[in-house]
C-alpha cells in the first residue's frame, strides 16, 4: 500500500532520515514512534510531498510522491501536528470548504459534513472554529482529512497536545476509523501507541531501530523488569554508576532482569553500603516505552 | 471550477465576519458623502471663522468642487483603507499556516492567488461604483446646472489605480510575510512611480497621472486618447504582477 | 436655518453612517472580553468618541483572535 523506499534527507550538515525503508499494509494502524526531533514529522512531510526527499521514492497505491501538489494526495487524509483553521468558520462550514476543495458535489459534502461531524463527536451548531479547544480542533482535524474518504490518514502527534481525556477520546476515534482507513500516526507518547497501534518502527538517529508488529516486538523484547525509585536525586547519582544496564529518568530505575531474585538482592546489598533510601520497588513486565529506551540507550 | 467556488465563499465569510466589508463600505460611502457637504459648505462655514473679507474672497463653490473632493478623498484616504483592508490577505494566511491543510487537498496554488486578486478587485469596483454614484446624485442636486466633462474617463482613471493597487498588494502579500512588508513595498512602487513621472520622456507613460490628472479631465484638458499609452503600461504591469505572484508562490515552501 | 436644511439631505446618511460603525464595534467590545490590547473601558470610549477612525482601529488592530459566536 505504501512503499517508503530508502529515503534520505538533510537539513544543512544534519542527517535527519538516513536511508528509510519501509513497507505499510492496508487496513492497519501503523505507529511512527521516536523522540521529538528524531525526524517523524519530516518523514510525514515527504509523504505528502510537501517537502523533498534528497534521495529515495515514496509510492502509495504504486504511485510514486512527487514534490508539490501531489496527485498521490486524492489518497491522503492529513492532519498536522498543530492544525490551524479559518477561525472565522464553523465546523460545519470549514468541512463543505474542505469537501468543495477536493471536488465534492454539493449533495455528497453536506453529507459527509454532517457524517464526519458525529463521527468525531462535533455538536453540529453556529459555533466557530475561533473558539474551540485543542481537543475540538484536533477531532475538527481528524473530520477535515477524512472527508475525501482517503485510503490512507496520516496524522502527526495527534494526542500529544491534549490533556489525558482528550488524549483518550482521540484514540477512541482513532480506533473508530480504522475500519474505513490505513492510519499512519506518529507519537512520542508510547502508552498511546501500545494502546491501539497494529505495528509500530522507532525512529532514532535517522534510522528504523526497531519495527513490527507491536505484539511481536514486545514478545521478543519483553521480560521482567524492576522498577526502582529512590528518595532522592543525589542517591540516583548515586545508585547510576552501580546499575550499568538499568535505565533512568529522574529518581527512577528500570532494570531488565532474567533473575529476579539474584538482581533485587544485588540492589538491595548495594543500596544498604551507598546507603541509599529506596522509596519503592516493583516488578513490572517492561512497556513498549521500556522497549524503546533501551534500543536508544544502548 | 469546484475550487474556485470555494475559495470565492471562503474570502467573502472571511470579508464579511472579520468586519472588512463594514469598514470598507462605511468609509468609502462616508468619503462619498462628504465630498460634495464639503465643497458646498466648506466656504460657508470657514466664513463664519474667517474675517468678512477673506470669506468674500472664496469663490461659490461648483459641481467640479464637488468631484475634485472625491478624487482627493479617494486617491488618499480611500485607497489607504483599501491597502489597510487587503494588505494581509495571504500573508496572513501563510503567516498562520491556514492554507497547509486546503493545499494537501490539492488546492491549486495559481486559484488561491487569482480568487484572493479578483475577489478584492471586486470589492473595489462595486463599492467604488456606488460612491461615484452618490457623489454624481448629490452634486446634481446641489448644482442642477452645472455639469463637468468626461466624467466618466475622470473616474474610471482612479478606478484603474485601485485595480492596479490591488495587483501591487498581491505581489507583495507573495514577497513579504507581514502585512508591514507589504505596506512598504506598496510606498515603494508608488515612490518609484512619482520619480519615473519627474523624466520628461516617462513622464506621459507614469501611472501617477491616473491618480494626479482627474480634475485636469473633468476640465476637458485631457481625452481619452491621451491614455493610450498609460492604460496599454498600466495593463502590462497589473498582469505581470499577477504572473510574478503565481510563478514565485507556486515555488515557495509553507 | 435655512442652511441647515439645505445641508439635512446628505448629513442625515452620514451620521447615520458614523453611527452604525460606533455601534456596531461597541457591541462587538461589550461582547467580546478579550483584546490584543488595551482593556474594555478603553476601547468603549476610543470607539465612542473618536468617530470613524476608533472602530476602524478597534476591528482592524484592538479585536481579540478569539471569536465564538455570531
Amino acid at each position: 500500500m505504501i512503499h517508503i523506499d530508502h529515503i534520505h534527507k538533510k537539513f544543512g550538515t544534519h542527517t535527519v532520515l538516513n536511508d528509510i525503508s519501509i513497507k505499510i499494509e492496508e487496513g492497519q494502524i501503523f505507529g511512527l514512534l521516536g523522540q521529538n526531533g528524531a525526524g517523524k514529522t519530516t518523514l510525514m512531510k515527504i509523504m505528502l510531498g510537501l517537502l523533498k526527499a534528497d534521495q529515495g521514492d515514496v509510492r502509495i497505491l504504486g504511485e510514486s510522491v512527487r514534490f508539490g501538489n501531489t496527485p498521490t494526495n486524492q489518497h491522503v487524509g492529513y492532519l498536522p501536528d498543530v492544525p490551524s483553521f479559518y477561525p472565522y468558520m464553523t465546523a460545519y462550514e470549514y468541512l463543505l470548504f474542505c469537501g468543495e476543495v477536493t471536488g465534492l458535489d454539493k449533495k455528497v459534502r453536506v453529507e459527509r459534513a454532517k457524517r464526519y461531524l458525529a463521527l468525531v463527536g462535533l455538536p453540529f451548531n453556529r459555533k466557530r472554529i475561533g473558539g474551540f479547544s485543542r481537543g475540538m480542533k484536533q477531532r475538527l482535524g481528524i473530520a477535515q482529512a477524512l472527508i475525501h474518504q482517503p485510503k490512507v490518514l496520516i496524522c502527526d502527534e495527534p494526542t500529544s497536545a491534549l490533556d489525558p481525556v482528550g488524549r483518550r477520546e482521540m484514540i477512541e476515534i482513532l480506533q473508530r476509523i480504522k475500519h474505513e482507513t490505513t492510519v499512519i500516526f506518529s507519537t512520542h507518547i508510547l502508552s498511546d501507541a501500545e494502546k491501539i497501534c497494529d505495528r509500530v518502527a522507532f525512529l532514532h538517529n535517522g534510522t528504523f531501530q526497531l519495527s513490527g508488529k507491536v505484539s511481536d516486538i514486545l514478545k521478543q523484547h519483553q521480560k521482567p523488569i524492576l522498577r526502582v525509585v529512590v528518595q532522592q536525586m543525589a542517591d540516583a547519582e548515586k545508585l547510576k554508576p552501580l546499575l550499568t544496564n538499568a535505565t533512568q529518568s529522574g529518581t527512577t530505575f528500570t532494570i531488565p532482569s532474567a533473575n529476579l531474585l539474584e538482581t533485587q538482592q544485588q540492589i538491595f546489598e548495594q543500596c544498604i553500603q551507598q546507603q541509599i533510601a529506596i522509596q519503592s520497588i516493583e516488578i513490572e513486565q517492561s512497556t513498549l516505552e521500556d522497549v524503546f529506551l533501551e534500543v536508544i540507550q544502548s | 471550477m469546484n475550487q474556485v467556488s470555494a475559495l470565492f465563499k471562503k474570502e467573502w465569510i472571511d470579508f464579511f465576519r472579520n468586519y472588512r466589508l463594514l469598514i470598507l463600505a462605511t468609509v468609502f460611502f462616508i468619503l462619498a458623502f462628504s465630498s460634495p457637504l464639503t465643497a458646498k459648505f466648506m466656504p460657508e462655514i470657514l466664513g463664519n471663522f474667517l474675517p468678512k473679507d477673506v470669506a468674500d474672497s472664496f469663490p461659490t463653490p461648483t459641481a467640479f468642487d464637488s468631484w475634485q473632493q472625491f478624487f482627493k478623498n479617494f486617491s488618499q484616504i480611500g485607497l489607504f483603507v483599501f491597502v489597510l483592508i487587503f494588505g494581509a490577505s495571504l500573508s496572513n494566511e501563510r503567516q498562520h499556516g491556514t492554507l497547509v491543510i486546503p493545499l494537501t487537498k490539492g488546492l491549486s496554488r495559481t486559484s488561491v492567488i487569482l480568487v484572493k486578486s479578483l475577489f478584492s478587485m471586486i470589492m473595489w469596483t462595486v463599492i467604488y461604483v456606488l460612491s461615484v454614484l452618490v457623489v454624481y446624485a448629490y452634486t446634481i442636486y446641489y448644482w442642477p446646472k452645472e455639469d463637468v466633462q468626461h466624467l466618466f474617463l475622470s473616474v474610471f482613471l482612479l478606478w484603474l489605480f485601485g485595480i492596479f493597487v490591488a495587483s501591487v498588494l498581491i505581489l507583495g502579500n507573495v514577497l513579504f510575510r507581514s502585512f508591514f512588508g507589504t505596506l512598504l513595498f506598496a510606498v515603494g512602487i508608488l515612490i518609484v512611480l512619482f520619480i519615473i513621472s519627474l523624466f520628461e520622456k516617462l513622464k506621459d507613460l507614469s501611472f501617477i497621472r491616473l491618480i494626479s490628472e482627474n480634475n485636469l479631465v473633468l476640465h476637458g484638458e485631457y481625452v481619452w486618447s491621451d491614455y493610450t499609452g498609460v492604460l496599454i503600461t498600466t495593463t502590462i504591469c497589473i498582469i505581470a504582477c499577477h504572473l510574478l505572484a503565481i510563478v514565485l508562490f507556486n515555488r515557495k515552501g509553507i | 436655518m435655512d442652511q441647515v436644511r439645505e445641508l439635512l439631505p446628505i448629513l442625515i446618511p452620514l451620521i447615520i453612517l458614523e453611527w452604525t460603525l460606533a455601534i456596531v464595534a461597541l457591541v462587538h467590545v461589550i461582547r467580546h472580553p478579550h483584546y490584543r490590547f488595551g482593556n474594555r473601558i478603553m476601547w468603549i470610549l476610543i470607539v465612542l468618541f473618536i468617530q470613524i477612525i476608533g472602530p476602524i482601529v478597534y476591528f482592524l488592530f484592538g479585536r481579540g483572535e478569539r471569536d465564538d459566536s455570531y
